[in-house]
């Protein structure tokens, strides 16, 4: 974290609350990118990372500086996007994985660009933290400790995770929803 | 994991189709609603404050006459027998009146110029 920013962070807590807004146009666009992703209704995204960003300023104290605030920003939005469509019990796939499937096979797939509209609709069909842990790792490329922080797991089960979801997601577009 | 060159589809999967923004205002949106939040909280601690007096000062008001409710009584009565005893009660009782309304007076002054003070957004 830089250290403006923790001066920033100090003088909100001495009541300069105003200072917040530095914050906010910093990293609003950031977490709402994470929410979006999860919600897919822009009005809805928007009233979650307003709410993450009043729940952060509320709890600034407890910020301790370990990871950077844009993280610990990012892992607020995420937890505040999954409550949220708790809430609205969305459903989502759960695939058994297939033990005879080769990574080859996934490989192969995941590099044919015809496929890129059936990647699309299978990447909507999977669990929240799975979307949001693909998009970290391949299309944001966050380092791993950092996606580990955002979705409070370990940072040694992210590998096998990303593994199984690759093949979920094959497995996904090879057989359709009805999967 | 071992990041691949070779997922292109995936990483175009990734992709949002259409780049999306939070609206120029989320900012000022946001920053409104932190302070009335704020401003709420301070609400809900000061009748919290209020309660806990009133409760208090009933509670101890309670024992008082409890337990000295009697003499309390008896001296008050004492003090209205005698017609000099006004010329203490009288000025002590208009004392109490002018530091409560000066009380209440100066405390709205200082919430007045405190909010206008805070008022930066």
């Amino acid at each position: 974290m830089q250290a403006d920013e923790k001066e920033l962070i100090a003088r909100i807590l001495d009541g300069h609350a105003e200072d917040f807004g530095y914050f906010l146009e910093r990293y609003g666009q950031e977490a709402f990118a994470i929410v979006v992703r999860l919600v897919p209704q822009q009005e809805d995204a928007e009233e979650l990372v307003q709410d993450a960003f009043v729940r952060a300023c509320n709890r600034l104290e407890t910020f301790e500086g370990r990871s950077s605030f844009s993280t610990w920003i990012c892992r607020i939005a995420y937890t505040t996007a999954v409550s949220w469509l708790r809430k609205r019990r969305m459903k989502y796939l759960s695939i058994d994985d297939q033990p005879q499937l080769t990574d080859a096979e996934v490989d192969e797939a995941f590099d044919d660009e015809s496929r890129i509209e059936e990647l699309r609709c299978a990447i909507t069909l999977l669990k929240p933290d799975e979307q949001t842990l693909i998009t970290l790792y391949y299309y944001d490329n966050r380092p791993l400790n950092d996606i580990a922080y955002i979705l409070d797991v370990e940072p040694n089960v992210l590998a096998t995770r990303l593994h199984r979801i690759r093949r979920k997601l094959y497995l996904l577009i090879k057989h359709g929803k009805n999967y | 994991m071992e990041k691949t060159t070779k997922d292109r589809a995936l990483m175009q999967a990734l992709a949002p189709k259409e780049p999306r923004q939070l609206p120029s205002n989320f900012p000022y949106l946001t920053m409104r609603r932190i302070k009335e939040e704020q401003r709420m909280e301070e609400k809900r601690q000061q009748i919290f404050a209020m309660i806990s007096i009133i409760v208090v000062s009933l509670v101890g008001i309670s024992a008082l006459l409890f337990f000295i409710g009697d003499v309390l009584w008896h001296s008050i009565v004492s003090i209205f027998k005698q017609p000099d005893a006004f010329a203490l009660v009288l000025p002590t009782l208009f004392c109490l009146v002018f530091f409560a309304l000066a009380n209440h007076w100066l405390s709205r002054q200082y919430q007045t110029s405190s909010h206008g003070e805070g008022q930066t957004l």
